[in-house]
C-alpha cells in the first residue's frame, strides 16, 4: 500500500450458478419467488431424502474452471461441512474438501497504467447455498425472532479461492470485475450482485514492503459489491497498520464488514474459530468427470475477455486499457463489432472513442446497464459517416449523439431536422470573420503585437456565431485572412 | 477453509491418547448437546471403547492402497429439469412457529 507497507489479499468468491434447478434436487433455482415455495424433502432435509447431483451444475463449474484456466479433477469427491445455523436445514453444507472439481488456474488483470498481472486461482469447488434469514417486524434491532425462507437452500454455488496474489484494493477491484465478466460471458452465472448471486470473503494481511513472510491475516465476511470490497480492503489494511505502528500485534480474527458505517467489527477470534469437522459425504459417491464432458464444455466456451482484448489490440490497434474496458461486457463487444462492421475497420478507433467517452459517460449518468445501450451501432455508423464527409463538425456530432440517445432517429435525420449541417460556405463565413475583427479592436491589437493564439480566439467566436456549425479549418483560415487584411489596411 | 487440492488422505486411525472429559465437552458443545457430569463420564468411556475397536483397522497394511470415499465408485447425475416442489402449507406444516410464509426461529444476532 503506502508508507512502506504492503497489503496482501486473497479472495473467496461465492457465485450462484445459472441453473434451472437446485444442485441436489429438482426445485427451481429462482430469485424472488414466494417464500418456501421452491422447497422439497431434499432441500428441507426431511428424513430419508437423498441428494442427486444436477448435471448442469457440474457442466457449469467445469466451464468456470476452463474459462479460469484451471485443471479439472477427473474423480472429484464431496464432503460435509458441519455447523448449526437456522438457514441450514441439514446442519451441514455439502461441499468439497481435498478433491475440488477445479484447481490451479489464473485470471489476468490489466491495470490503468497498461501493465497486466496474473492472479492465481487455487481452487474452485461446488457446494450448496443456505436459505435466507429475514428479520421479523420492521425494526431489526427490536425483533425477537427471525424468519427463514428456504427457497435459496440448495441453490448451486461455486466458491472460487485465489492465492494471496492481490496487493491493493485496485487490484482486487480489477480481479473481481474481470471474474464477473468471464462468468457472465460464459453464462456460468448472472452475477447479479444486488440479488446476492456473487458474494465475497476477503483474507487480508499487511507487512513491511520487501518482507518475505506474510503478516497475520484477518478474514472479512459479508462483502457484496466491488465498491464495498475495495473500501473494506482500504479500511482493514489501515486498521492493521495502525495496530502494528502503535506497537501492537494483529490477532487472527474473523470480522464482518459493515458498509453502512464503513468499519469492520469482530465476529470471532482464533480461539473460538469454527470446527467444521469435514468428512466424506456418505450420500454422494464421487463424481467421475469424463474426458468427453470436458471436451464438450471446452468446445462450448465463447470468445473470452482476454481473447477479445488481444483481437481488438491486434486488429484495430486499440490500447490494452481501452480494449479491456470494451471487453468487460459481452454486450459492449457485440456493439463495438457491429459498429465497426457497419462503419468500416478504418473507423474502429473512432468507434472505440465514441463508445468509451460519450456512450459510457451517458450510460453512467443515466444508470443504464449493458443490456440497455441507448444508441444502436447503426446510429453511430451513420454519425461517423456525416463527420467523415464533412457534413457536420465534431462538436455538433456530440450534440447529435446526445439527441440519438433520446430518439430512434438516425444522425442524418437529426442533422437535417435541426439545421446542423456544417457551414463551409466561404463567403458567409468570411463576412462573419471580417465583422468580428472590426468589432474587437483589443484582440486585434494583441494579434498585431504578435500573439498568435488570438486567431484561435477569433475562430472560437466564429464557431459561437454559427452555433458550432462552421468548419473549423475553414473558419481559422478565414479569420487569419481577415486579420491580415485589417492589419494591412492600417 | 480447505486449501488447494491435496493428495487424497489415507484413513489414519492413529489415536495416541484416549479422549478426555474435556474432549467430550468440546464435542458436545459442537453438537449443541447439554450433558450432565454423569453423562460426560459415561460417554467418555463409551467413545474410548469405540475408538479402540476402530483402531484395530490401523493394523492392516494400507501402503499404496488408494482411499475409498464411498462404496459406490461413482454417482448418478440428473438432468437440470424442474420437478414439482411442495406447497408452502405442506412445507410449513410441521413448523413450531410460522409467520408470513416463513419458519419463525429465535433471533440470531451473529452477522
Ligand atoms: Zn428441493
Amino acid at each position: 500500500m503506502t508508507n512502506g507497507w504492503e497489503t496482501v489479499v486473497g479472495l473467496e468468491v461465492h457465485v450462484e450458478l445459472a441453473t434451472e434447478t437446485k444442485v441436489w434436487c429438482g426445485c427451481k433455482n429462482e430469485f424472488g419467488a414466494e417464500p418456501n415455495t421452491n422447497v422439497c424433502p431434499v432441500c428441507l432435509a426431511l428424513p430419508g431424502a437423498l441428494p442427486v447431483l444436477n448435471e448442469r451444475a457440474l457442466e457449469l463449474i467445469i466451464k468456470a474452471g476452463l474459462a479460469l484456466n484451471c485443471q479439472i479433477e477427473r474423480v472429484a469427491s464431496f464432503h460435509r461441512k458441519n455447523y448449526f445455523y437456522p438457514d441450514l436445514p441439514t446442519g451441514y453444507q455439502i461441499t468439497q474438501f481435498d478433491l475440488p472439481l477445479c484447481y490451479d488456474g489464473y485470471v489476468e488483470i490489466t491495470k490503468a497504467d497498461g501493465t497486466s498481472k496474473r492472479i492465481r486461482i487455487e481452487r474452485i469447488h461446488l457446494e450448496n447455498d443456505a436459505g435466507k434469514l429475514l428479520h421479523a417486524g420492521d425494526d431489526v434491532a427490536a425483533a425477537h425472532s427471525s424468519l427463514v425462507d428456504f427457497n435459496r437452500a440448495g441453490v448451486p454455488l461455486i466458491e472460487i479461492v485465489t492465492k494471496p496474489d492481490i496487493r491493493s484494493a485496485e487490484e482486487a477491484g480489477l480481479f473481481l470485475n474481470k471474474l464477473r465478466s468471464i462468468l457472465k460471458y460464459t453464462g456460468v452465472s448472472d452475477v447479479k450482485m444486488e440479488e446476492g448471486s456473487l458474494r465475497c470473503d476477503i483474507n487480508i494481511s499487511v507487512r513491511p514492503e520487501g518482507a518475505a513472510e506474510y503478516g497475520t491475516r484477518c478474514e472479512l465476511k459479508n462483502v457484496n459489491s466491488v465498491a464495498h470490497m475495495m473500501r473494506a480492503i482500504e479500511y482493514e489494511a489501515a486498521r492493521q497498520i495502525d495496530i502494528i505502528t502503535a506497537g501492537g500485534v494483529v490477532e487472527q480474527e474473523t470480522r464482518s464488514w459493515r458498509n453502512d458505517r464503513g468499519v469492520s467489527v469482530l465476529l470471532r477470534t482464533k480461539e473460538d474459530a469454527e470446527d467444521y469437522r469435514y468428512f466424506p459425504e456418505p450420500d454422494l459417491p464421487p463424481v467421475a468427470v469424463a474426458e468427453e464432458l470436458v471436451g464438450k464444455v471446452r468446445a462450448s466456451l465463447p470468445e473470452l475477455p482476454d481473447a477479445v482484448i488481444e483481437r481488438l489490440m491486434g486488429d484495430y490497434g486499440l490500447s490494452r486499457y481501452d480494449a479491456s474496458l470494451i471487453a468487460t461486457e459481452r454486450e459492449y463487444v457485440t456493439w463495438f463489432d457491429e459498429a465497426v462492421e457497419l462503419a468500416g475497420a478504418e473507423q474502429a478507433k473512432a468507434v472505440a472513442n465514441w463508445q468509451l467517452n460519450e456512450l459510457f459517460r451517458i450510460m453512467n449518468e443515466r444508470g443504464f446497464g449493458p443490456e440497455q445501450i441507448p444508441v444502436t451501432p447503426n446510429q453511430l455508423a451513420g454519425l461517423l459517416k456525416l463527420i467523415q464527409d464533412g457534413t457536420i463538425t465534431g462538436k455538433i456530432a456530440k450534440d447529435v449523439f446526445e439527441k440519438m440517445v433520446d430518439s430512434d432517429l438516425d444522425a442524418a435525420t437529426i442533422v437535417k431536422r435541426e439545421g446542423l449541417t456544417q457551414v463551409s460556405d466561404e463567403d458567409s463565413l468570411r463576412e462573419i470573420a471580417r465583422r468580428l475583427v472590426a468589432e474587437n479592436p483589443g484582440p486585434v491589437q494583441q494579434w498585431i503585437d504578435g500573439k498568435e493564439t488570438v486567431a484561435q480566439w477569433f475562430m472560437g467566436q466564429v464557431m459561437k456565431e454559427t452555433r458550432g456549425r462552421a468548419n473549423p479549418q475553414v473558419a481559422l483560415k478565414l479569420v487569419i485572412e481577415a486579420l491580415n487584411e485589417h492589419t494591412a489596411e492600417r | 477453509m480447505p486449501t488447494g487440492r491435496s493428495e487424497p488422505q489415507t484413513l489414519q486411525v492413529v489415536i495416541h491418547m484416549a479422549l478426555t472429559v474435556d474432549d467430550i465437552r468440546q464435542i458436545a458443545r459442537l453438537a449443541r448437546l447439554e450433558l450432565s457430569a454423569e453423562e460426560e463420564r459415561l460417554f467418555t468411556d463409551q467413545l474410548n471403547q469405540l475408538i479402540e475397536q476402530v483402531e484395530e483397522m490401523g493394523q492392516v497394511d494400507t501402503e499404496g492402497v488408494p482411499p475409498m470415499y464411498h462404496p459406490l465408485a461413482t454417482q448418478h447425475i440428473r438432468e437440470d429439469k424442474p420437478r414439482a416442489s411442495m406447497p408452502q402449507e405442506k412445507a410449513l406444516d410441521q413448523a413450531p412457529d410460522v409467520e408470513a410464509g416463513c419458519f419463525r426461529v429465535p433471533k440470531i444476532t451473529e452477522g
